[in-house]
């Protein structure tokens, strides 16, 4: 089961590109929150383009990612969109469809 | 068989299953150890269920979300031996989902943002489902259940 999720990050253009895999749950969401307080930099992209489910706790992990420093998720699948739209959380971070636009924002 | 609306469900509203009366056959048990990791099993479950009604691919997605919100929020505050029941009834229009976590403990949020998990679960959970609730903890145990039904495009 710990394949269902993965989770990478590398700099790119004077950001930390954090590229999630899979889904984020309850089990899985710790190694993101690992790899996100490893990170170092103030601006983090958050590649979620390939995240298949993404719960409340996950959420949770973001929302504290932001608050140490710049967010910007990448969001292609409707259902992670919506679960952002449902939570409110699409008016806090800034939401890009490719990492490059994230990136140069 | 349908799910009693017994006395000791504290300020829980009984299931909405316990109002309609479902065939044996359209009923589903899953008793699992509470590890995060296999909320999982009750994900595939219930999209298994709701694969099988024809319900749409949006609705499955929503009640596999839900789903994992339930089980999250009724585990709270469980221990290392607890147990979480999954209760699945439907019909031709709807799917109840009861769940129940024992023993559980009142638990102190480990806030992480300025969010709780239980008021991200308790808003996806009012977007995604029809009817929902989650109880407060009564001797040691904690319920919550959710209704979906289908909707008009499906």
């Amino acid at each position: 089961m710990d394949d269902l999720f993965q989770v990478s990050a590398q700099a790119r253009e004077g950001v930390t590109v954090v590229t999630a895999a899979g889904e984020v749950d309850v089990s899985t969401a710790p190694e993101l929150r690992s790899m996100l307080q490893d990170t170092s930099g103030t601006t983090i992209v958050v590649d979620l383009s390939q995240v298949t489910f993404l719960d409340s706790t996950g959420l949770g992990v973001l929302v504290a990612a932001s608050k140490r420093g710049d967010v910007r998720l990448v969001v292609t699948r409707a259902q992670i969109t919506k679960v952002l739209e449902v939570t409110g959380l699409s008016e806090v971070f800034s939401v890009f469809s490719t990492v490059e636009e994230a990136i140069a924002r | 068989m349908t799910v009693p609306a017994s006395s000791d469900e504290g300020t829980i509203s009984p299931h909405p299953a316990a109002r309609r009366q479902h065939s044996a056959a359209n009923r589903v048990e899953l008793v699992l150890p509470v590890r995060p990791e296999l909320w999982l099993l009750a994900r595939m479950s219930a999209s298994a269920i709701a694969s099988r009604l024809d319900f749409g691919v949006d609705a499955v997605e929503d009640l596999r979300l839900a789903i994992d919100e339930l089980c999250n929020s009724c585990a709270l505050g469980a221990l290392a031996e607890s147990r979480l029941r999954l209760d699945y009834t439907w019909d031709d229009d709807a799917i109840d989902v009861a769940c129940s976590v024992a023993p559980v403990t009142d638990h102190a949020l480990s806030r992480d943002g300025p969010l709780d998990p239980l008021e991200l679960s308790a808003r996806i959970l009012e977007a995604l489902v029809d009817e929902h609730e989650i109880g407060d903890i009564k001797g040691g145990q904690r319920r919550g259940w959710l209704t979906i039904r289908r909707s008009p495009a499906d």
